[in-house]
């Protein structure tokens, strides 16, 4: 063997040792990938654009129930974003990228194996490889996220309601208060009118009987003197009308109750949402009653809205007392003045839009991007805990697919506009 | 007809004498004042109405009622601003006043109590409660 031939052979030996090192280093560099995938707390999933699955790591079977074996070459349509459960058609990732902004994590819902719903956050990112592109995405189990915000959703109604009773109980006791009153008055007028009655019998029987006409009509006169007959005129049928109007009052209090929050709504009904306002006014009187006047300019011809009426009912609610609170701000402990909440409703043939509007201080803009945020407040410590705007938020964009926009000036008001589309 | 009567009578009051012939109830609803005037003429107790804090105030310097009953919670003045305006006021400072109110916390009672309030009651209010609360005052005058 030549010099030149040795060195050729070491050459290639070396070159065979480099190639045999790469390869070892992107076997370790594919394992450790794997690894991180593998071990990553969210579900990987990868697609083509035609939304078949080209990755599924250990976590999305652990979630979803299916294999990577047996996931690999479905669609997503097939497994986890069945067009029922995300209701999206068979676009899968696809579709949900074109419908939200790039990088933005999407709330939505995914099939498991056994058959079962899941709430979930997507993170989707596409990757181009040559001309194609695949869409890789983390998928995040946020149902204990669910059931707390569910949890704390049942605590602020719960809290609402109490505040609610005890204003409630106010206004009832009111009524109450005259009813009984009046009832006594007419008890006591009926005693003194019974007595008239007698004296005026005693007179006929004598008329009748020959007895002592003149002494009988003296009696009948000073019973009906002592009985105050004008004054019994003029006020019995007053004390019977202020009675009938407080019992009227008391009923719209309890029927404004009763549909304010009805039982077992839990799906989307066909609604009669300026009834909703009605009744929701009526319930929070005591809300609002010594701080403003309520105004409403209501769409009569507004019509049914698919809907959760308990669930919008309560945002309508925490609206007029967010309004009637930021009212009593302005105008202080000592108010001369009341100020004003008006609420319309309006509708076009895709939507209806209810907008309530407060003449209190305005929203600084400095806070105005925070108002919906969970747990943000500017109230004192027992006035609000700062659910109220993330839960009219979250009922109207998350459960009805609508808006809730705000528009406010310092010193003159806000503005809430709750956009709702008609097809549920 | 005579049972009736009677059954009904028996609900006539103490006779115990009461000096107030004139009071002036504060009270957004008008409904309320007007319930406790009609019970109230038996008596002889002639009741004027004022609406808010503030009226109230005004009616107790141009009508020197013998009492002054009032709310708590009113539009405008609420019932603690009459009551320290009428204390304030050397002309109005000597005239009773009770606070007839839904709901009265224990701190907030106190507090009407140091403000020279004589009697703080709840509603709903029976009649006998106030007639009780009149006499007690005639008593003490």
């Amino acid at each position: 063997m030549t010099a030149a031939c040795a060195t050729t052979a070491l050459d290639v030996e070396t070159q065979l040792d480099a190639c045999r090192l790469e390869v070892q280093q992107a076997q370790e560099r594919e394992t450790w990938l794997r690894m991180v995938i593998d071990t990553a707390n969210d579900a990987f999933v990868s697609t083509n654009l035609a939304g078949e699955i080209l990755e599924w790591n250990s976590k999305a079977e652990e979630l979803f129930g299916w294999t990577h074996d047996e996931a690999v070459g479905k669609r997503l349509s097939e497994t986890i974003f069945t067009p029922d459960v995300s209701g999206r058609g068979t676009g899968g990732l696809q579709y949900l990228i074109k419908v939200k902004n790039k990088g933005q994590r999407i709330e939505t819902k995914a099939s498991t194996r056994d058959g079962s719903e899941m709430p979930v956050e997507v993170s989707i990112a596409p990757m181009r490889i040559g001309n194609s592109f695949v869409l890789n995405a983390f998928i995040h189990d946020i149902t204990s996220r669910k059931i707390l915000q569910s949890k704390l959703a049942h605590a602020h109604k719960m809290e609402s309601v109490g505040q609610l009773s005890a204003g409630i109980a106010h206004e009832i006791n009111t009524p109450t208060q005259y009813v009984g009153d009046n009832s006594r008055f007419l008890q006591e007028s009926f005693v003194d009118l019974m007595q008239v009655f007698d004296a005026y019998d005693g007179l006929l029987q004598a008329i009748d009987g020959g007895g002592d006409v003149g002494a009988a009509a003296s009696r009948a006169k000073s019973a009906a003197d002592e009985a105050d007959l004008d004054y019994l005129k003029s006020e019995v049928h007053l004390a019977i009308e202020q009675s009938l109007e407080g019992v009227e009052r008391v009923a719209s209090i309890v029927r404004a109750m009763k549909e304010f929050s009805p039982p077992g709504s839990v799906c989307k009904t066909p609604t009669d949402l300026n009834q909703g306002i009605r009744n929701t006014i009526t319930v929070a009187t005591h809300e609002w009653k010594y701080v403003a006047e309520v105004e409403t300019d209501l769409d009569e011809t507004l019509p049914l809205v698919p809907c959760l009426p308990g669930d919008l009912n309560q945002v309508i609610l925490n609206l007029i007392v967010n309004g009637a609170q930021a009212i009593g701000e302005k105008i202080g402990e000592h108010p001369t003045e009341k100020g004003r909440i008006h609420i319309a409703s309006a509708h076009t043939k895709k939507h209806v839009e209810i907008r309530i509007r407060d003449s209190g201080n305005g929203i600084p803009d400095a806070i105005v991007n925070r108002i919906f945020d969970p747990f943000f407040t500017t109230k004192d410590v027992g006035v609000g805990s700062g659910q109220g705007l993330a839960i009219a938020r979250s009922v109207v964009v998350e459960k009805h697919s609508g808006t809730l926009e705000v528009e406010t000036a310092v010193g003159e008001g806000t503005t809430f506009i709750i956009q709702l589309p008609l097809e549920g | 007809m005579s049972e009736v009567l009677e059954k009904l009578q028996n609900n006539d009051p103490s006779e115990a004498p009461i000096s107030v012939s004139l009071i002036l109830w504060v009270d957004d609803d008008p409904h309320l004042a007007a319930g406790f005037e009609r019970r109230l003429r038996r008596y002889g107790i002639r009741l004027i109405h004022a609406y808010d804090g503030m009226q109230g105030y005004w009616m107790a310097a141009s009508q020197k009622p013998d009492v002054v009953i009032t709310d708590l919670k009113m539009p405008k003045w609420p019932g603690q601003d009459l009551v320290e305006c009428l204390s304030l006021n050397r002309e109005l400072a000597g005239i009773p006043t009770f606070v007839v109110s839904g709901h009265i916390e224990a701190s907030n009672r106190k507090r009407l109590r140091e403000l020279g309030v004589t009697a703080v009651l709840e509603k709903p209010l029976g009649i006998e409660d106030l007639l009780a609360e009149l006499r007690n005052l005639t008593e003490r005058q």
